[in-house]
């Protein structure tokens, strides 16, 4: 819809000035003479509409006087005169109040301005007043603030200063007792060899001189004797020369013999002492371990009843003892305390034949357990390491036992080597396949299609009975050093070991066991070896991302071996993250 | 469909797999709950689909197409490789676009890893608001999926929050994780309040669907939490459930239309990696000595005894006390936070024995526990207004039973459960145990401990 207003139109002076007069000046209605003088005003006014003077049309004439008799003018007159009188009439009284007023007025505005200026005064004063004591204020409480951080900060530093001198002292003696002990070996191992030295030199200046003292006796009598039967006895002693001579060789042929043995044997002991021993061997000698103690003492207690009986009362102790072990000081100490005082070694001590039993037991119960909790809850085999660890310090011939078994448990993996394909370690060769696998440490299936455990399963039960192992590895020894096979640097034999085994390198239980031995011992041995294991952590990594020969991967191309490899990675991300 | 010798289904012939399990009649519960073998099956929304093609099948976390992050994650939680259901559900959970999944499975079947996991693939983590939320009957197990949630997640930038009970003070503000699991009545409270902003969810999760609509009041606020959720974009809803009884079948699919269907008929703990012995007693006294004979015999790790009355559970627990063992008795708890605290004890591993008059201990899934002990057998009254088959309530409870011995051998681990039998009634209910469930129950005699011993050690070898 539109709207549409009309038009206003413009008013035109003209048509104004003819319709009304100007009342912009009130004079009640009357005219002065000035109003002729606007008129005529009014005439210019309007001029500018109009091109010319000539054309402005002439005003009307208004004849209002002519009209007015005298006697009304007069009056007129009069009343204007009147009216003016009035209006220009000053009351002086009026003016005064006026002025009074006006007075009072200005004197109380001064007086408004006076106070309002002087609290205006005041209120800086106080406002400057607060602020001031407020920075005051403040800044006593900054100074004490910071003398309080200072006084802290000094403490922190003495307090670390403390700290770290403890710390470089501790560092100091161990590494003075470290050195001292390996100086005192070393030592011991050089005054042996002096001494060997020395007794065979010895020997053999004593053998020189004997010699010389029997061949200058010989040719004296042979002197002698030259005198008395030149000819017969020339001969005679020609021959018992040769014979002699012959006899000598011999004796040096032998002498040589035995002391390339020895030395061999020297050599493998000295081997055998830095763990330098092959892997090979080092199965052999677990194997060997566990096939002598079955023969020697398992055996023959199975085989007799009241034996039997014995050692099962005595075994079913520690099954309960271990099974209830929990994470905490106390628990471990009295598991320990008992399996020692309690049930192997008693004040009543049992037969040897008793004791080697129930070693055995133990290590199946520990090495069970850790397969039962450990696949399950990792840090279950913190304690039972511990356990271990006590035991294994404490108990005599315990070490060879535990390492035989965890080898029968885990086949060649804590060495780490394949089992043998051929033969077993006395030269027999393998019955079957099963037979092989068995010593591989598979164990039968759950299932009935399968006769042995899954891969996974396997890779599980063995990463357990390892983690186990490796947390043994991590305890400092306590009095004395650990039997070789439970110390720290097995680690680094172990790892040495697989990093250049490539056949086992390929199996996803290869990654998984270097993933669990990084996460057990990973952050600890970096600490020990420093820069050493950080190449060795280089070695693994580029073997989990890059391959290690040929583009192979560690664990290989299954989905249980890139899982397993996938850990690794991570272990080796999160040791190198660690602070150092 | 043809199944090889690995219990896989093979296609046949393009068209022939139409699915149909919708309509085949559900067997009874007993058979249905024990099968040595056991099948997975899918029903596909898409009709038109082939639901055997290898297109839904995974037989490695790589082929799935995750953040490298998340598949860290996975690996570093000591996974290896993806589970029987697993297999089968992630293409169809990781799909785009959405679709939403019904799954029935029991807890231990990796379905919580299989949520879990898509929740977490499917949040944007450089927006801070709540995208997924999850649903649990009780606090244990919305504790026991976030911390699935958060172990997964370590390698990315999840951040998590409970909507459980006096987890959340009244004044702290909003919630901005991206991932809140908690209870329906909790849940309902934040999402009424805006406490808990619903815009951006694309996942919703509801684990145990049949246990929450069990309890009254539960199904009504999963129901409200659910119509809250925003109706402009899409949300994923899937539910899981242990059973599928008719009401819940109903209600599955209006709770979450178009859903492919895929049901474990059992879990995956392959029940012939439990062995079942029961130990024949000379009376009720007995049994005690026998129970603790047992750890002497086995290797436990740690192990979990069910009892009927509050006061045998007592006894038990001072004999085990007095024998050295460290017990939790779970009946004791006064309040939900206490019997977090229970549980975490036992988790951790400080106490390793558990005992508990719960008749299924629901929400109680430790690896650790390789041996469950029936020291009383489950009875179907117990169960409270149950209707069982042939309303004797003096019959054995199957299904407890199961899901109790289930508590073990989880993840195809091994297992040892432990039944007593101490006189002709219970001997009664054992047999009958052992012909429902159609399992070898090995009766052990008490008499001679070697003779035990040797017998349980061939068994179980």
């Amino acid at each position: 819809m539109r709207f549409s207003v009309p038009r206003s139109l413009s008013p035109s002076p003209v048509r104004r000035h003819s319709q009304q007069p100007r009342r912009n000046q009130s004079t009640f209605g009357l005219l002065d003479s000035d109003d002729s003088e606007s008129d005529g005003a009014d005439d210019s006014d309007d001029s500018f509409c109009y091109a010319s003077e000539s054309e402005v049309p002439q005003p009307p004439i208004i004849q209002r006087a002519k009209l007015k008799s005298t006697a009304e003018q007069r009056h007129v007159e009069d009343t204007v005169t009147a009216i003016r009188l009035r209006t220009r009439h000053h009351d002086p009284y009026e003016e005064w109040e006026k002025q009074t007023r006006k007075d009072a007025f200005r004197v109380a505005r001064k007086k408004q301005t006076a106070i309002q200026l002087q609290m205006h005064d005041q209120l800086d004063a106080a406002r400057n007043q607060e602020s001031q004591r407020l920075a005051v204020l403040h800044s006593r409480q900054m100074a004490e603030v910071q003398a309080q951080l200072d006084s802290m900060k000094l403490q922190q530093q003495k307090e670390e200063d403390r700290l770290r001198q403890g710390w470089q002292e501790r560092d100091r003696l161990l590494w003075k007792r470290i050195d001292s002990v390996i100086q005192l070996e070393e030592d011991k191992v050089r005054a042996r060899l002096e001494a060997e030295r020395k007794i065979r030199e010895q020997e053999e200046r004593k053998r020189q001189e004997e010699d010389m003292r029997k061949r200058l006796l010989e040719e004296k009598r042979l002197k002698e004797e030259e005198e008395k039967q030149k000819a017969v006895e020339e001969e005679k002693k020609q021959k018992l020369e040769e014979k002699k001579q012959k006899e000598e060789q011999e004796r040096q042929r032998l002498q040589h013999e035995k002391d390339v043995a020895a030395r061999i044997e020297a050599e493998g002991e000295y081997r055998k002492a830095a763990g330098l021993s092959s892997p090979r061997e080092d199965w052999v000698y677990a194997r060997s371990t566990l096939m002598n103690h079955k023969e020697n003492y398992t055996r023959p207690i199975k085989s007799d009843k009241a034996r039997r009986a014995a050692w099962g009362e005595q075994r079913r102790k520690i099954t309960p003892r271990i099974g209830q072990l929990t994470n905490d000081p106390r628990t471990i100490r009295e598991t320990t305390d008992f399996i020692h005082d309690k049930i192997l070694v008693p004040p009543q001590p049992h037969p040897p034949m008793l004791y080697h039993g129930l070693l055995s037991s133990l290590a199946k119960t520990i090495l069970m357990q850790a397969e039962t909790e450990v696949t399950a809850e990792k840090k279950a085999a913190i304690p039972l390491a511990q356990v271990a660890f006590t035991l294994l310090d404490r108990l005599e011939s315990f070490p060879e036992i535990f390492f035989a078994k965890l080898v029968q448990r885990c086949g060649g993996w804590p060495i780490p080597c394949g089992v043998p394909a051929a033969k077993d370690f006395d030269g027999r060769a393998w019955k079957d396949d099963a037979e092989r696998t068995k010593v591989m440490g598979y164990r039968r299936s759950v299932e009935q299609s399968a006769h042995f455990e899954q891969v996974v399963e396997y890779m599980n039960r063995v990463a357990g009975n390892m983690r186990l192992y490796w947390h043994i590895l991590k305890i400092p020894p306590q009095n004395r050093p650990m039997h070789h096979m439970f110390q720290l640097p097995r680690c680094w034999t172990w790892f040495a070991r697989i990093m250049s085994d490539h056949s086992l390198l390929e199996t996803p239980v290869a990654a998984q066991l270097i993933y669990t031995a990084l996460d057990v011992l990973g952050v600890h041995v970096l600490q020990v070896w420093g820069q050493q294991w950080v190449k060795m952590l280089e070695l693994i990594y580029q073997g989990a991302t890059d391959g290690f020969a040929d583009g192979k991967l560690i664990g290989g191309t299954t989905g249980v071996g890139t899982s397993a490899r996938m850990r690794v990675r991570n272990e080796v991300e999160r040791i190198m993250a660690s602070p150092r | 469909m043809e199944k090889d010798a690995d219990g896989f289904y093979t296609p046949v012939a393009e068209g022939s797999t139409a699915p149909s399990t919708e309509e085949k009649p559900k067997p009874s519960a007993n058979s249905d709950l024990i099968k040595n073998t056991f099948d997975v099956t899918v029903t596909l929304a898409d009709q038109q689909v082939d639901p055997n093609s290898p297109l839904y099948s995974a037989k490695t976390f790589e082929e799935l197409g995750l953040h490298q992050d998340l598949l860290r994650g996975i690996y570093d939680m000591g996974f290896s490789k993806p589970s029987k259901i697993q297999e089968r559900a992630l293409p169809l959970l990781l799909a785009n676009p959405p679709t939403n999944m019904i799954g029935q499975s029991q807890s231990g079947t990796g379905k919580t890893a299989a949520f879990v996991l898509t929740m977490l693939s499917r949040i944007d983590f450089t927006k801070n608001t709540t995208q997924a939320v999850c649903l649990a009957p009780s606090r244990e197990l919305a504790r026991q999926i976030m911390s699935v949630v958060v172990a997964m997640g370590k390698f990315t930038a999840v951040q998590t929050e409970y909507a459980i009970k006096d987890n959340l003070t009244r004044d702290s503000g909003r919630i901005t994780a991206h991932i809140v699991v908690g209870t329906p009545g909790t849940m309902t409270e934040l999402m009424r309040k805006r406490i808990l902003e619903v815009a951006d969810i694309k996942v919703f999760v509801l684990d145990e669907a049949d246990n929450m609509l069990d309890q009254d009041g539960l199904g009504d606020q999963t129901l409200r939490v659910k119509n809250m959720l925003p109706r402009g974009n899409p949300v994923q809803i899937l539910l899981f459930s242990a059973t599928f009884p008719d009401h819940v079948r109903s209600f599955a699919s209006k709770f979450a239309p178009n859903a492919n269907k895929i049901e474990l008929q059992k879990e995956e703990l392959n029940i012939s990696g439990i062995r079942q012995f029961y130990m024949d007693c000379k009376d009720e006294e007995h049994k005690y000595d026998i129970l603790v004979r047992l750890y002497a015999l086995l290797t436990v790790g740690q192990s979990i005894i069910f009892t009927q009355h509050k006061a045998t559970a007592d006894r038990i627990a001072a004999r085990m006390m007095d024998e050295g063992h460290k017990v939790a008795s779970l009946h004791g708890a006064k309040d939900p936070s206490e019997r977090d605290a229970i549980i975490d004890n036992f988790r951790d591993g400080r106490e390793k024995v558990l005992i508990t008059t719960n008749v299924i201990a629901r929400g109680i899934d430790i690896l650790q526990v390789n041996m469950v002990v029936n020291y009383d057998l489950p009875l179907l009254y117990e169960r409270g207004g149950h209707e069982g088959p042939g309303f004797h309530g003096d019959n054995p409870d199957i299904e407890t039973y199961i899901h109790r011995i289930g508590r073990t051998g989880r993840f195809g681990r091994r297992g040892i459960s432990i039944n007593f039998v101490h006189d002709k009634r219970t001997w009664l209910q054992m047999e009958k145990i052992e012909k429902d469930t159609n399992q070898k129950i090995l009766r052990i005699e008490t008499n001679d401990v070697d003779e035990m011993e040797q017998k349980m050690k061939d068994a179980l070898k």
